[in-house]
């Protein structure tokens, strides 16, 4: 029997659907008593957050001003300021105007004579060094795949988004499962260079500032920080980005990126991949290949002979626990293990891309397969699933 | 040409698009409500609520942005981004604290028992550590849908897609109820 979906059943507990689905999903729950015990639990589930959210507010109930008062001060505000800018820009005379400049300008020229120059600061033994660094020529290496890691940032982030936006509710969001990640378009992995060589050179000013009052080797620390080469998300974050030799068609999409750009590339933490703003209740992943999974003593299952494209692990709250991503033939086979129980052994159906599922166990341990498969193949491929090594 | 047009005035007596005087009267408490869990501060979501209705009035006089189709879900938006400025440009000045201070002796003055009014606080203090803890999308989701909104609104104002808003507010409801109890939990074992 197919249930109800999460979407559906948390909609339909939630009186949001419209009144065919509605029809629907009374038609079935008149047959299925578990159905019926999900909507129950839902709704009490909806009942208990609903208190906790009425208990977080103060109990008083807020001061209201009267409509007309709110509609005079529309028409004030628009009054005083017709294009929505704020009324007060002259409030201040024009002649105090000029008498800020004069002194801001003053100051600048000041603070640039005392404080811009590095050697200012230093101690005198460091002042001959800083000034032999700053005569040579400071190049700094240029990844000559900068563009091949601005590509694979932006598919990681997006895989990431997608990783997000599929933790599933208790029964698994089979209904709700996104698109697999698209490519860059051609013209973005040189506009996200450019960002990347823009936070570059930000960081190497900054590192380069020197204080005062810090210690002569930290200043030369400050100094020689620029003269590393920034290295490629893969070399910073190891264990954080997928293998890739495990994804040949990576090699494709860079033949066909386009050129370098002549320009430092860095990344910063922010914006590497698999520390893409994870907070600390989303779910936490990381992709590595099948071997690096199994050298950190992470057994995970798939299919034997298939080449593993990537591994997704999933923190210990996540109602999954590892995804897993083979080729069969020309086509990717996603493999999730679950902690909990996605369905009911033997469910089957089609995701919203169009692509099936279906749901075997595999030792007791249950797991949800999806891919653009008939769904008897993809049975078959469950059938043979075994643990990694 | 009209008077007002040729001083370059703004035309102070456009008639409203929707009836805004019902939208505010039914949607002001919710707003507040709605502001209060992103700001933690009642005086502050109270400015904040009224802000935000003389924006959209304002908005509506100057005749900007065409027919207001859902007078209500422009409302949430137009206190969303305030709320979001809000928290950009406004350092909190450990106004959380005197909250929290401010709550028990508002709320006291009002009860007569003060160890049930302890209690209370307790849970207030509790709810909201347990709302802070969600992630902020799951939040978000929760509090408008508490304000009242559609899951069809909620869809156009977070950008997620319709069909994936019921899964996240059960998730949103399910991590909300765990983080409560872990901390009703710690609570009573200490």
């Amino acid at each position: 029997m197919r249930h109800v979906d999460d979407a559906q059943l948390v909609a339909y507990a939630d009186d949001a659907l419209g009144p065919e689905e509605r029809v629907d999903v009374e038609a079935h729950l008149a047959t299925c008593a578990e159905c019926r015990a999900r909507i129950d639990e839902e709704r009490a589930l909806a009942g208990r957050a609903a208190a906790l959210l009425g208990a977080s507010v103060p109990e008083a109930e807020p001061a209201m001003p009267s409509f007309a008062e709110i509609l005079r001060r529309s028409e004030e505000a628009n009054a005083t300021s017709p294009g929505g800018a704020p009324a007060r820009r002259w409030s201040v005379p024009p002649l105090a105007w000029a008498a800020m400049l004069v002194v801001g300008f003053g100051a600048a020229v000041i603070a640039r004579t005392l404080l811009v120059s590095p050697e200012f600061n230093a101690p005198a033994g460091v002042r001959s060094e800083m000034a032999e660094d700053a005569a040579a020529p400071r190049t700094l290496a240029v990844p000559s795949d900068a563009t091949d890691a601005a590509a694979e940032t932006q598919r990681f982030d997006a895989e990431a988004a997608n990783a997000r936006a599929e933790v599933p509710g208790t029964h698994g969001a089979i209904g709700t499962v996104p698109p697999p990640p698209m490519p860059a378009p051609a013209a973005a992995p040189q506009a996200e260079a450019r960002t990347l060589s823009a936070v570059a050179e930000t960081t190497v000013a900054k590192a380069a500032e020197p204080r005062a009052g810090e210690p002569a080797d930290l200043r030369r620390r400050a100094q020689d920080a620029p003269q590393v080469e920034p290295s490629r998300p893969r070399e910073r974050y190891p264990d954080m980005v997928r293998d890739p030799d495990a994804r040949p068609a990576d090699a494709a999409r860079a033949a066909a990126a386009p050129p370098p750009v002549p320009a430092a590339a860095a990344v910063s933490p922010a914006t590497a991949p698999g520390s893409v703003a994870l907070g600390s209740t989303e779910i936490a992943w990381r992709g590595e290949s099948a071997a690096e999974a199994s050298a950190r003593g992470t057994v995970v299952w798939g299919i034997p002979g298939a080449p593993v494209s990537s591994v997704w692990l999933a923190v210990e709250d996540a109602d999954w626990r590892a995804r897993v991503v083979q080729d069969a033939g020309d086509v990717s086979v996603e493999i999730i293990e679950w902690r909990r129980s996605p369905g009911v052994t033997g469910e089957r159906g089609t995701v919203g891309d169009g692509r099936n599922f279906v749901v075997v166990e595999r030792d007791g341990v249950m797991f949800l397969l999806r891919a653009a498969l008939p769904i008897e193949r993809l049975e078959a491929l469950g059938a043979e699933l075994v643990p990694l090594r | 040409m009209r008077r007002n047009e040729r001083a370059g005035r703004p035309r102070k007596g456009r008639t409203l698009s929707a009836d805004w005087e019902a939208v505010y009267t039914a949607t002001f408490g919710d707003l507040v409500r709605y502001l209060y869990r992103k700001v933690w501060d009642p005086e502050r979501a109270q400015e904040l609520a009224q802000e935000t209705f003389v924006r959209v009035l304002a908005q509506e006089r100057r005749g900007e942005g065409g027919r207001v189709e859902n007078p209500r879900a422009l409302v949430f938006t137009v206190a969303a981004n305030l709320a979001r400025d809000e928290a950009r440009t406004v350092i909190r000045r450990k106004k959380h604290l005197a909250l929290l201070k401010s709550d028990t002796e508002a709320a006291g003055a009002a009860t007569p028992d003060p160890n049930e009014e302890m209690q209370r606080d307790e849970e207030r203090q509790r709810a909201q550590e347990a709302l802070r803890r969600l992630s902020d999308r799951d939040r978000e989701v929760l509090l408008l849908w508490d304000a009242g909104l559609s899951y069809e609104e909620i869809a156009a104002q977070t950008g997620l897609a319709q069909g994936a808003i019921g899964t996240t507010l059960s998730r949103a409801r399910r991590r909300l109820v765990a983080a409560y109890e872990s901390m009703e939990g710690r609570h009573a074992a200490r």
